[in-house]
């Protein structure tokens, strides 16, 4: 899969940070740029957000796309309303959002809520546990890093696309329908058609927030006694807390998410039948694409839920479920080649300081081992090892 | 052929379940089967723990060939005295100190020959030999 993130300019100057803080080894840095190994980057955006030149940045969708269509709808997830501090606030968000040039705005809270829960009725009747992921961050890590826990992902799709089907069929009758999906996160501009030609989703475009904002602020225009009140589930879940009760475990940020994948890989997580997981911090309402920080936003969010309703929507069953599972990655190469190339490449390894300090531009000496063994570099570019030889000579 | 050894010390509770971690990241690099990985994942995470609990230290060896990987567990003793009952589900000797840190429910032994395809334990008063193969095909 192409990665959403890219890097823009011509020279990095080398901090090493987004080196530092991927936490799948998806970048090096080769001759002053950037370079993001697709099949490893799971768009979590930390690189992104450590970017001190800002030359990183994520693709979207832009809102000149509408002219494309004769009828377009904006899902807006409820994530978004963190920056609101009540009912009316709210109201006029999504006016200012249909001020846009859309047709006709739909907010996904209560599809969010119905997702929701049928995984939590799945994670009921299951033997297993359910890692419930609606965040694909999450999902993405999984399918890379944790392939045993792959078959305990729920089949209930994102709500984004089943709010597309939804909004398919209302507007059933409406000639060359688009629908735009208001990102929170950069992982999330990953559901659509486009900007990554991903022709299988059902939404056509993911458009990122941070870019919408500016011409939101713009557009917000007083509103008299109109409110609009968000569902309860819903809330709770975009602050990454679906259920608070025994049984129930919800995990936000990426390092804590790793932490108890590992832990569920040795069956160590007892008595959790439903996992639901959020790689940004506080849940959805963390999402790096919003304006506000995750604590406003969360605090947001509890006011609203005192305002909330819990009001459900019929969605149909068939829309709910994920069309086809990926295949999980397999290797072509037999098991013996693997093996011998593992050796070889362990015995490079030992050879390397195992610091992983990235001066070389890998994100670890493993990596720099590979490329070792695969000819593209010599021992002599490990800035550490050179560095010691040289201090050699200097003491003699 | 991959070799490889670590080193486990006695009672060290605050780094129980390292080595099984390397373990398991060595068994997902080589590209296992999902399945299988869990299996030897849980087998010597149970084999860890008992020589951290139970044992006086010892070294954990991994040796992986094109038709199988063996994992041993080698302690210095002071050995099994029952192995028999050690081998009976429930059954623990596990101290106080152990059970505090959540472990010795005494699924330990049982368990790992369960999950294995091959299981010899061998134990005196100088030292446990515990050796769990796996067939990779």
């Amino acid at each position: 899969m192409k990665s959403l993130i890219r890097y823009t300019l011509d020279h990095c100057n080398k901090c090493l940070k987004c080196l530092h803080q991927c936490p799948t080894q998806a970048i090096s840095i080769i001759e002053d740029r950037v370079i993001i190994n697709n099949d490893n980057c799971i768009h979590c955006g930390k690189c992104i957000d450590q970017c001190l030149t800002r030359g990183l940045k994520e693709t979207s969708s832009r809102l000149e796309s509408i002219q494309q269509y004769d009828f377009t709808v904006a899902l807006v997830p409820t994530a978004i309303f963190g920056s609101c501090k009540n009912n009316q606030e709210v109201y006029q968000l999504i006016q200012a959002i249909l001020s846009l040039g859309f047709s006709e705005v739909e907010v996904i809270d209560k599809i969010e809520t119905s997702c929701s829960e049928y995984v939590i009725q799945q994670a009921h009747t299951s033997e297993q546990t359910i890692i419930s992921s609606n965040c694909p961050v999450a999902n993405n890590l999984i399918r890379l890093r944790y392939p045993m826990l792959v078959e305990h992902l729920s089949k209930v799709d994102y709500p984004s696309e089943v709010a597309a089907r939804y909004v398919r069929d209302k507007y059933k009758e409406k000639a060359h329908l688009g629908i735009f999906y208001l990102a929170e996160c950069v992982g999330k501009l990953a559901l659509a058609k486009y900007p990554l030609e991903h022709l299988n989703y059902e939404v056509d475009h993911a458009i990122a927030l941070s870019v919408l904002f500016p011409i939101l602020n713009k557009n917000l225009k007083p509103v008299d006694h109109h409110e609009y009140p968000l569902s309860y589930q819903a809330l709770r879940k975009t602050m990454g807390k679906s259920l608070d009760q025994p049984g129930y475990l919800n995990v936000d940020g990426i390092e804590k998410i790793q932490h108890v994948l590992e832990l569920e890989e040795f069956d160590l997580i007892d008595n959790i039948h439903y996992l639901n997981l959020k790689t940004c911090f506080n849940g959805c309402v963390g999402g790096n694409l919003l304006w506000g920080n995750p604590y406003n936003g969360k605090n947001n969010i509890k006011q609203l839920l005192k305002q909330a309703h819990h009001e459900s929507i019929e969605i149909d069953e068939r829309w709910l479920m994920r069309k086809e599972e990926e295949n999980p990655r397999k290797s072509t190469k037999d098991f013996k080649k693997r093996l011998d190339y593992f050796t070889k490449m362990n015995q490079q390894l030992q050879q390397l300081p195992e610091y992983d300090c990235g001066a070389c531009g890998y994100p670890s000496c493993r990596i720099m081992a590979e490329k070792i063994l695969e000819g593209k570099h010599q021992l002599e570019d490990c800035l550490v090892l050179s560095s010691k030889k040289r201090g050699q000579y200097e003491n003699k | 052929m991959y070799k490889q050894t670590y080193l486990i010390e006695k009672d060290d509770y605050n780094n129980a379940g390292k080595i099984s971690s390397q373990l398991k990241q060595t068994f997902k690099q080589l590209g296992f089967e999902a399945p299988l990985i869990r299996r030897m994942a849980v087998a010597s995470y149970e084999a860890e723990i008992n020589m951290i609990i139970h044992s006086l230290g010892g070294e954990i060896s991994v040796l992986i060939n094109e038709e199988k990987v063996i994992l041993s567990f080698n302690d210095k003793g002071p050995g099994i005295v029952d192995i028999e009952k050690a081998l009976t589900a429930g059954y623990s000797t596990a101290s106080s100190k152990a059970r505090e840190f959540g472990f010795g429910a005494g699924m330990g032994l049982p368990n790992i020959k369960r999950v294995s395809d091959e299981f010899s334990i061998t134990s005196s008063p100088e030292g446990t030999l515990l050796e769990i193969g796996f067939n990779v095909s």
